[in-house]
């Protein structure tokens, strides 16, 4: 299973965010590098279809997406539980998948700290049926010595293709994931 | 202590009378059969307006929100309806129906601006952020409307029917009073100022208190309104 970007360019206003990008991302892990700015979220919320392209074209992304957004997207309002059961109703794995990820499954929202919230929102994305499971930047803000089990749950439990935004080259290592560099227009 | 002060120096029971004197008519009142009827079908026909007044905000404002079209079609009749002052409501309503009907009217014209205008900014309000995560994990709409549309605008419409409660309240009984409703807290209110029964008129005026103080503690209570 593949998805293929031809020639992508997009633009907001006069700023050029990506031109004639051309990728293909197949099963497994490929992780998108970059600067800040490079454009990689704009990359990947044109493959989830949350942005369309102003030119080029996309092959493969009428598949069931999952994904991790940037911002943390989560329902405050709400039990860490709920939120992961709010994707797909699967009581035993949500709690399974949030009891490793450390985190009380029945604590709300509201109250968890930056990390948590970033665990919960890989839980929710780990538990939901996808082909296509896109992760940005899946590890901000949690702790050093955390972060290798949460990677392991990512690394253990993604299936299909796998396309994740991280700055740090010792992630996609730990991950064994083909890395894309995007570079500053 | 002002009410004794104001009585004590008027010296005019037309004009005032003493909290003892006012208290006294209440508790009389209360004993009698034909006022708590009075009260029941007060309260009954402005829940009923209160009521359809929550229906019809809430549709009209979803409806609203999701089409551009008919929120420019209905905000002028809708700013319309707040603007109207209740007294010329209810002398349009008195041609166009029933008396019995009038406070289930006029309860149902003064809260509905209310009631839509909370509700569509509630429907507005709703983090566009959200509804875009719930598209993309392929979200049944009943779980978006519970989970996100539910818990974003449950707080304005609750907010909006506890100021709403107390609207229709005023109004109905106003309407009541204007049109002379018999059996009911305005056409009592009516009769008191009529034959000069300031003992009476005080004594309603304290039960439409406490009643609108409990009704808007009961709606507190039931939809948990934090003030």
């Amino acid at each position: 299973m593949k998805i293929e970007l031809k020639n992508i360019t997009k633009s907001f206003g006069e700023l050029r965010v990506l031109e004639n990008v051309s990728l293909t991302f197949g099963e497994g892990i490929t992780c998108i590098m970059g600067h800040s700015g490079a454009g990689k979220t704009t990359l990947v919320n044109i493959v989830a279809g949350i942005l369309q392209p102003d030119e080029g074209e996309i092959i493969g992304a009428e598949r069931k997406i999952s994904m991790v957004f940037q911002e943390d997207r989560l329902l405050e309002w709400e039990s860490a539980l709920s939120n992961v059961l709010f994707v797909k109703n699967n009581r035993e794995r949500a709690i399974e998948l949030l009891t490793q990820a450390g985190i009380d499954p029945n604590k709300k929202t509201a109250e968890l700290s930056g990390g948590m919230k970033r665990r919960v929102c890989l839980c929710r994305a780990l538990i939901a049926d996808y082909d296509i499971l896109i992760l940005d930047e899946p590890f901000k803000g949690l702790d050093s010595d955390l972060k290798p089990s949460i990677m392991e749950m990512v690394k253990n439990y993604s299936k299909g293709t796998v396309i994740c935004i991280t700055h740090d080259p010792t992630e996609a290592e730990f991950l064994g994931a083909e890395i894309i560099g995007l570079t500053c227009m | 202590m002002v009410w004794e002060a104001a009585d004590a120096l008027i010296e005019n029971d037309i004009v005032i009378v003493s909290p003892r004197v006012a208290f006294t008519r209440l508790f009389g009142l209360a004993q009698t059969l034909a006022v708590w009827r009075s009260i029941a079908t007060t309260l009954a026909r402005i829940l009923y307006g209160f009521s359809l007044a929550m229906l019809a905000g809430v549709f009209f404002a979803a409806f609203s929100a999701q089409f551009k079209i008919f929120h420019k079609l209905i905000l002028p009749a809708v700013n319309t309806m707040s603007a109207i002052p209740i007294a010329s409501f209810t002398i349009l309503a008195l041609m166009a129906f029933r008396p019995s009907n009038l406070s289930v009217f006029v309860a149902f014209v003064t809260v509905l601006p209310i009631i839509f205008f909370n509700t569509h900014k509630g429907i507005v309000s709703t983090d566009p952020q959200l509804l875009e995560m719930a598209n993309i994990f392929n979200v049944p709409l009943h779980k978006k409307i519970y989970f996100i549309y539910f818990k974003t605008v449950a707080p304005f419409v609750a907010s909006a029917a506890s100021v709403g409660i107390g609207f229709a309240w005023k109004s109905g009984i106003a309407a009541e009073l204007i049109g002379v409703v018999s059996g009911t807290i305005g056409a009592n209110l009516h009769n008191a100022k009529i034959f000069l029964n300031t003992a009476d008129l005080f004594a309603w005026t304290i039960a439409i208190i406490l009643l609108s103080y409990s009704m808007e503690r009961v709606f507190r209570f039931i939809f948990k309104v934090k003030k």
